[in-house]
């Protein structure tokens, strides 16, 4: 099982310390304006931009590296592919197959948008705790249901996550080995089971507990809701950052 | 699978983030408050089993489930995989922001489809026997295809040269499929057996 813990949101540098809101609406619009990009010239400077952020956020080098490498597996496979499925001009010949220089083109875009958009969220939403970043979205007018939702479900992951690794601890000690077996899986499915019944049974307990302690569906936040200059300067540079990638993809200058 | 940012065209992250609107929003006035921590928990639940890997054969697996989400939710699959989906996003950067939208009709969409399916041939008693292990086969394995298929879909509707590459991942999803509608069946037998309020009515 893959851990839980928030290792890069630990930190001291400017995309630590800037407003979650703020961010949270950076890597918006910065998704966005990628997403809808296909011009390679801003493509590129949005990957650099990102890994300027990402160098200013002082991140464990090997834990990022690590975080890119995964994001990229889908990347390797597109370039495995799209320049020999993709119309056009030919380029390269290997055996029976073409690649066409549209094609490389094509899976070049990808891998830019890919690779800015992750890097760019490695660097301002992993860097906020999520506790921060739940709290954050409670400012974005989302449905009421919604954030209580979504302050539950983060505060059971860690405690779920405990009790599955109890539940599979002792299912080891009885045996449990992860072949391709029926049997194992067979003990998985019990396990999963098992897991939602008590989860369940415990909802049922909180939710008596939080009445019995006057809840009344309202979330309150300990967030310190004023915004400072130093985000407000941080969020201004980026915004004209963002801009001028819209004006060199709107192809204003050419 | 997931689809990651920065692959999808534009006209197709907008009709996953309108249809994901729409279900969320009928999914959340399904849920009543008194059901909010249940439904969360519920949610988690679904989370870290995802953690969990299985090995099949020669590869290690993560488990979608999102067939047995849909029978124990109903709508309330909407809003509960937009929240997992983000997560994983902000946690892992597995899926991602702009592509949240289709990432959750991909797994909520085949889900409800199991629940609609299970309903259907399960009818209103729900006793154990046959019935229930088809139904909740069914649940799982079109949870897993459907997703599959919607996420071909999605990538062809960008760009018509995608269809090898997408074709051959939903291909390694066919194991994948037959484990969960086993897993489906076995979960949802047991889990009547000691708690059958758990099954959506």
């Amino acid at each position: 099982m893959e851990a839980i813990n928030q290792s890069f949101a630990n930190g001291n540098s400017i995309l630590h310390k800037t407003d979650p809101r703020l961010k949270l609406i950076i890597i918006f619009l910065f998704a966005l304006i990628t997403a809808a990009s296909s011009n390679i010239l801003m493509l590129g400077q949005a990957l650099f931009f990102s890994i300027v952020l990402l160098s200013a956020a002082r991140l464990e080098f090997k834990k990022v590296i690590k975080r890119i490498i995964l994001i990229n597996i889908f990347t390797g496979s597109v370039w495995l592919f799209i320049p020999f499925t993709y119309e056009g001009r030919e380029f390269w010949t290997l055996g029976p197959l073409t690649a066409s220089l549209e094609g490389i083109y094509y899976a070049l875009t990808i891998s830019l948008r890919t690779n800015s958009i992750m890097i760019a969220m490695i660097a301002l939403l992993a860097t906020s705790e999520i506790k921060n970043l739940l709290q954050a979205l409670n400012y974005f007018k989302l449905p009421k249901k919604l954030i209580l939702l979504a302050f539950f479900f983060y505060r059971y992951i860690f405690v779920l996550k405990k009790e599955l690794t109890k539940l599979l601890r002792a299912a080891k000690a009885r045996g449990l080995q992860n072949k391709s077996t029926l049997k194992t899986y067979s003990s998985y499915g019990y396990l999963i089971a098992m897991l939602l019944f008590n989860s369940l049974e415990r909802s049922e307990r909180v939710y008596q507990a939080m009445l019995a302690r006057g809840f009344n569906n309202k979330i309150y936040v300990n967030h310190d809701s004023k915004l400072h200059a130093d985000d407000l300067i941080f969020f201004t540079k980026v915004l004209l950052v963002l801009s001028w990638f819209i004006v060199l993809d709107i192809g204003i200058l050419s | 699978m997931h689809i990651s940012e920065g692959v999808l065209s534009i006209p197709v992250l907008a009709v996953g983030i309108a249809g994901t609107a729409v279900g969320t929003a009928y999914g959340l006035k399904k849920i009543k408050e008194k059901d909010i921590p249940k439904t969360a928990i519920v949610s988690a639940a679904l989370f870290v089993v995802s953690l969990l890997h299985l090995s099949l054969g020669a590869v290690s697996v993560h488990l979608t489930l999102n067939g047995l989400a849909g029978v124990i939710l109903g709508w309330g699959i909407f809003p509960v995989y937009l929240l997992i989906l983000f997560l994983q996003a902000v946690l892992f950067q597995f899926g991602g922001l702009t592509v949240l939208g289709v990432n959750t009709l991909v797994l909520a969409l085949p889900g409800l489809l199991s629940f609609f399916i299970f309903k259907i041939i399960v009818g209103e008693k729900l006793k154990e026997g046959k019935k229930i292990i088809i139904a909740g086969f069914t649940g799982g394995f079109i949870g897993v295809l459907g997703a599959a298929f919607l996420s071909i879909f999605a990538l062809v509707m960008t760009e018509a040269s995608f269809m090898e590459l997408a074709a051959l991942i939903s291909l390694s999803d066919l194991p994948i499929a037959l484990l969960e509608g086993g897993l489906t069946a076995l979960v949802i037998l047991f889990l009547l057996k000691i708690k059958p309020e758990i099954i959506k009515k």
